[in-house]
């Protein structure tokens, strides 16, 4: 090899070095992007957030729109790692990005009786400020068990899918079915089934079918009817099986946990209401990360 | 002391890392002190000497604060090369090493001329070529690491790495066969 040569590969070097730094430093984020959230008091609040990978930045404290204040809890900080990228917070990164998540305490959140919407000023462990779109977040008072309904299972898969299924231990009947976030069913498809809805499909005892495939099956095929074409009351009987299927849109990149809230009267006329737990804890793939800037960066 | 020998432990002590904590024992920068010796006790006149006399005190004196300051986290931890300082410096190292080895073949490709080792020639030539290209690859594809997704770029730096010592350790053997042509020629 000749020493021009050598010399013009080095300069290829060079460009290979600049051009990457510069593509990578026209990835970085000038600040987080949060996620918006619809929280209605049920399970842990995380706070959902992308940062740039080599950021360490975490969030300490959110100030809700109603003025209260509530610190993130402090388990996480027991382990530090010197690589952001492998901290405990970590939900998913891509090689520019990180999606971190920090938990809040549920009963103090009761306690304060948090009732947000909108901008929040959040604060981050480096001393930094940010005011930022984080969605809804409520919190609700404690609920009874109503001894009705028997928890038969529940799942949820990474592509989207999740169902939750009660067996029913009186004769009753079933007169509606609430969400405190409509927005959210927007994007999230949901199908109702108990024996006497069971347009298709054959859950609960009534057929083969694994709770498995019921999470790979296609959509046209699982248990029940769309929820918005369900008829009101629903008549059930004792031992009847009752299973509320959700499919999340795969670009519908949001995080949520709440109730939805079936009411209804048992056979000796008492008034009952049951909650179907919803939720969504978000895994970004790069491409959603790419998205989710698109859409919520720089607002 | 054979200059070849000479050099051949010097690019050893570079290639050998022995960390005590942040300090490293047996510290790149006297291994590049080593072969700027031995290249001053050589004959000056060879092709490529200048330069390679230059490039090794340069390397030696820039490689000093390498043996304190460890490792760059991006070896220790996953492989995402950052913009942090010690990255830098320790991508130019290397770089800087590459030049030096370019200058080194140029010296062991003349010296071999002028003793008429036809067959170490063409040996060192071979290798020349195949080293400096791939290491040249190397470092061009070396930065993708940042924008390219983890489970791409693992498995590449991998190879990467492999091929690396492969051809420094054949780089070594080179070295001890001209010592050795050395040593028989001073014998007669």
């Amino acid at each position: 090899m000749k020493g021009k040569t050598f010399l013009i590969s080095l300069l290829i070097v060079a460009i290979s070095w600049g051009g990457n730094l510069w593509f990578y430093q026209s990835k970085q984020l000038e600040e987080p992007v949060f996620l918006e959230h619809f929280y209605g008091g049920i399970g842990m609040f995380e706070l959902y957030y992308l940062t740039n990978r080599d950021d360490p930045a975490r969030v300490m404290s959110v100030e809700f729109s109603d003025g209260t204040t509530l610190h993130a809890k402090s388990d996480y900080y027991a382990f530090q790692n010197e690589n952001p990228a492998y901290g405990p917070d970590i939900q998913s990164r891509s090689s520019h990005y990180l999606l971190k998540s920090v938990v809040f305490d549920e009963q103090k959140m009761r306690e304060l009786s948090v009732d947000h919407r909108g901008r929040a000023t959040i604060h981050f462990n480096n001393g930094e400020t940010t005011v930022a779109d984080i969605g809804k977040v409520t919190s609700s008072e404690h609920r009874e068990g109503n001894g009705i309904f028997r928890q038969q299972s529940s799942s949820s898969s990474s592509n989207g899918r999740s169902f939750r299924s009660y067996t029913v231990v009186e004769d009753l009947k079933i007169e509606s079915m609430t969400s405190p976030f409509p927005e959210v069913d927007e994007d999230l498809k949901k199908k109702l089934y108990t024996p006497s809805i069971g347009t298709t499909g054959t859950p609960d005892g009534g057929g083969p079918r694994t709770h498995n495939k019921e999470l790979n099956e296609e959509w046209s095929r699982v248990a029940g009817a769309p929820l918005e074409e369900v008829q009101f009351p629903i008549e059930m009987k004792r031992g009847d099986g009752i299973r509320l299927t959700m499919q999340e849109k795969p670009d519908a990149i949001r995080a949520y946990s709440y109730e939805i809230e079936m009411t209804g009267t048992t056979e000796n006329g008492y008034p009952f209401t049951q909650p179907f737990y919803v939720t969504n804890d978000p895994q970004l793939t790069p491409e959603q990360m790419e998205l989710l800037i698109e859409r919520r960066g720089s607002q | 002391m054979n200059p070849f020998h000479r050099i051949f432990g010097g690019l050893l002590l570079v290639l050998i890392d022995i960390h005590l904590g942040q300090i490293e024992i047996l510290a790149d920068f006297i291994g590049y002190f080593l072969v700027l010796s031995a290249l001053n006790g050589m004959e000056g006149n060879l092709k490529g000497m200048k330069g390679a006399r230059t490039t090794a005190l340069i390397i030696s004196l820039i490689a000093i604060p390498q043996a304190f300051i460890g490792q760059p986290t991006g070896t220790t931890e996953g492989v995402s090369i950052g913009l942090d300082l010690p990255t830098i410096y320790h991508q130019s190292l290397g770089l800087l090493k590459l030049v030096l080895t370019f200058y080194l073949f140029q010296v062991f490709i003349d010296w071999a001329k002028k003793k008429q080792e036809e067959d170490l020639q063409e040996r060192a030539r071979k290798l020349f070529r195949f080293y400096l290209t791939a290491h040249i690859l190397y470092y061009a594809l070396l930065p993708f690491s940042m924008n390219l997704p983890e489970n791409t770029v693992i498995p590449l730096f991998i190879i990467g790495i492999a091929v690396m010592i492969i051809l420094e350790i054949v780089f070594l053997v080179l070295i001890r066969a001209f010592r050795n042509e050395q040593q028989k020629l001073e014998l007669y």
